[in-house]
């Protein structure tokens, strides 16, 4: 059981922009790469910890997300459900771009949960949909001969019985 | 470091979010891909075998000698070529990014823990969207995860994991006449994919078994052994202590097999016939094949357990007065050339034997204040990030062992030897040959006192392993010595604390009296 915030401490941080966010050290412990920082430091930190590659816009729904898991973990029994409910709505929150910019934004930052349920979300997109769609969604040229193409779906015919045609 | 985010991109075991499952070897949770150092058109050295499957077309000589990568060749499995030979071909696309579509800003691990998470058919499916993707969807390990998950031990090995899996899960698909031929592509460029082959199929380089510096001895009494290895904490190789076993006379592959050929064993995360298992290893071509590693095995097959015996260095074992509630305590090894296990320490604070019956194992041993280059125990200790596999370490780490001061101990086990690997030591293992071996943890009176420090931490739940009941068997050890060795602990404990004092005494001295230093020595 994780101990109860024997000091609250706050952490700061600066995205890209120049945004500082004071962040609970308890949330921050699961921006992994923040914590292994602040666990190299000989000193406390006091000083806000500049994350380079993270815009503001990323690291507000990463809190965001964070702060509502805490609530949900530490609360009342129901919460499972509401938390579903909640991760299904920001999921959809997003658009595709900007779900990318938050996978690699969680990525860098190390955040393991929210990543794992990033992922998922995009699997969840391309899963059981036809090649074409898939190229469509995601920019994808083409690049096999009409041949090459027809000898890779004969060797894979078992996975296509039950897609959605073309 | 002050003023920089280090960024640890600890890549999580590329599979769906399942149970742990829980073995005895699984002391690493996540896993590190260092990403290639100082390499940039890689020229393939002559001692690496040329790729395994049959010549393409073109009718390219690649044959016996080892080849130069030519940034041009489709040379691997599916012709991945590192980064650098992309940055040496200006003008040139690397067809990853193009075949990814607006996907390719992610990395190799991100795109493959996507992928992750699709079953098969998704997988066969997304491999006609691009060559890219075909790259991607047929990198072997997310097709290993499906057998494992689905299949569990009962698959029978078919050349790749994808294979496997395919001929097991759609028999009426003719997996022969339509032979997943491996198809190449070009200008495909990814340092992570290149490695992960690289790693498959690189083998020990000869440098790296130079070295044994291990102190080996033959016929020592029980006495001389604890006096100068087991009670300061030494490495030590022992010849000749196993020459009276029937296992070593017996054990070879068909003895096994006509003895326990069905018998189920545990392999990695399942269970697997003992002929299915020699069918995998046979075949296998991978950076951490599985590796066969059961603490079972004289309770499933009894003759087995009779044709070896504890040597007599190692018969005060105390977690036996704990009788079948002891931890898991004695298993058999047998694993294909290159299995093994990379850095870590043995549970529970116990010391261990392993005894070579068929084969040899390179070992690399670093004393417990000395963290191997390249791991990263989490500050309790309880998870160590190493890299990936143990051909991994080799390439990047072992090097720089070299000039360090506190060298590792190092030396290549053959059949009929035994090492013996005290507690708290850091070691990896590697299988140079097919290798059979029996290997015991245990705790003697040397090393009581530390057991029960380590399973009375606060945080033992988590830590101890090899049994059910985690958090009451500090208690019922303790009980249980207590019951059959009563006064033992406590003549230790005064002992120990004795020990101390000397030691505390002789330090005060020795700053006192030291003339050679010249100036006043501290010692707090």
């Amino acid at each position: 059981m994780s101990g109860i915030s024997d000091t609250e401490r706050m952490i700061t941080l600066k995205t890209v922009e120049g945004t500082l966010f004071d962040v609970k050290s308890s949330i921050a412990k699961d921006l992994k790469t923040v914590q292994a920082f602040i666990d190299d430091s000989d000193d406390d930190v006091t000083s806000p910890i500049p994350l380079p590659n993270v815009f503001t816009r990323e690291l507000s729904r990463i809190l965001d997300y964070l702060n509502n898991h805490h609530r949900f973990r530490s609360g009342i029994e129901k919460a499972d459900e509401e938390m579903a409910r909640y991760d299904a709505e920001f999921a959809k929150s997003m658009s595709h771009e900007e779900l990318k910019a938050l996978i690699l934004a969680a990525n860098y930052l190390n955040v393991k949960d929210l990543l794992e349920f990033l992922n998922q979300t995009v699997a969840d997109v391309i899963q059981n949909k036809s090649v074409e769609f898939v190229r469509n969604f995601f920019g994808i040229e083409n690049d096999y001969t009409p041949e090459e193409e027809e000898k890779l779906r004969n060797e894979n015919e078992w996975a296509f019985n039950g897609v959605e045609q073309d | 470091m002050k003023g920089s985010l280090k960024m640890t991109n600890l890549l999580s075991r590329i599979r769906k979010s399942s149970k742990k499952t829980k073995t005895s070897t699984n002391k690493h949770r996540n896993r590190k891909r260092f990403k290639l150092r100082n390499q940039n058109a890689i020229s393939i050295p002559k001692d690496l075998p040329s790729p395994h499957e049959e010549e393409d077309e073109e009718g390219e000589e690649n044959a016996e000698e080892g080849f130069k990568l030519k940034s041009s060749a489709p040379l691997l499995t599916h012709g991945v070529q590192p980064l650098g030979n992309l940055y040496l071909n200006p003008g040139s696309i690397n067809s990853r990014d193009t075949g990814l579509g607006n996907l390719h800003t992610l990395s190799d691990e991100l795109v493959l823990e996507i992928l992750g998470f699709l079953d098969s058919t998704d997988l066969g499916v997304l491999s006609t969207v691009s060559k890219s993707f075909y790259v991607f969807t047929n990198h072997e390990p997310l097709w290993r995860n499906l057998v494992l998950e689905n299949l569990n031990g009962g698959f029978q090995f078919n050349g790749s994991w994808k294979s496997t899996y395919v001929a097991a899960s759609y028999p009426s698909f003719d997996i022969s006449s339509n032979a997943l031929k491996s198809f190449k592509v070009r200008d495909f460029y990814s340092d992570y994919l290149f490695q992960s082959w690289l790693c498959a199929n690189l083998e020990m380089k000869p440098e790296w078994l130079e070295r044994d510096n291990i102190v080996r001895k033959r016929g020592i009494s029980v006495e001389e052994f604890v006096l100068k290895f087991e009670e300061p904490n030494k490495p030590v190789l022992l010849e000749g202590c196993i020459d009276n076993w029937d296992a070593l006379e017996n054990w070879d592959r068909d003895y096994l097999m006509q003895l326990s050929g069905d018998v189920k064993f545990a392999v990695g995360p399942v269970e697997m016939k003992l002929g299915d298992y020699f069918r995998y290893s046979d075949q296998v071509r991978e950076e951490r094949p599985l590796y066969l590693f059961d603490p079972k095995f004289a309770e499933k097959v009894p003759k087995l357990g009779s044709e070896y015996e504890v040597p007599v260095y190692f018969r005060e074992d105390l977690f036996g007065v704990l009788g079948s509630e002891r931890p898991d305590y004695r298993w058999i090894i047998i694993g294909p050339a290159g299995s093994g296990s990379s850095f870590h320490v043995d549970p529970n604070s116990t010391s261990a034997w392993n005894a070579v019956i068929k084969g040899s194992k390179k070992w690399i041993l670093f004393p417990p204040d000395v963290i191997p280059p390249g791991v990263h125990p989490s500050p309790d200790g309880a998870e160590v990030a190493s890299p990936v596999s143990i051909i991994e370490w080799f390439m990047n780490f072992y090097g720089s062992t070299k000039n360090w001061k506190k060298k590792p101990v190092e030396c290549v086990c053959k059949a009929g030897e035994v090492i013996f690997v005290p507690n708290g030591w850091w070691h990896l293992v590697i299988n140079l040959e097919e290798s059979i071996a029996i290997t015991q943890n245990y705790v003697s009176r040397r090393n009581l006192l530390n057991v029960l420090d380590f399973l009375n931490r606060p945080n033992a739940s988590t830590l101890v392993s090899g049994t059910r009941d985690r958090v009451n068997l500090y208690d019922k050890f303790k009980n249980a010595i207590e019951a059959s060795f009563p006064g033992e602990m406590d003549e230790l404990a005064r002992k120990e604390a004795e020990k101390k004092i000397q030691q505390k005494k002789l330090s005060f001295w020795d700053s006192v009296s030291d003339s050679n230093a010249g100036a006043f020595k501290f010692s707090f």
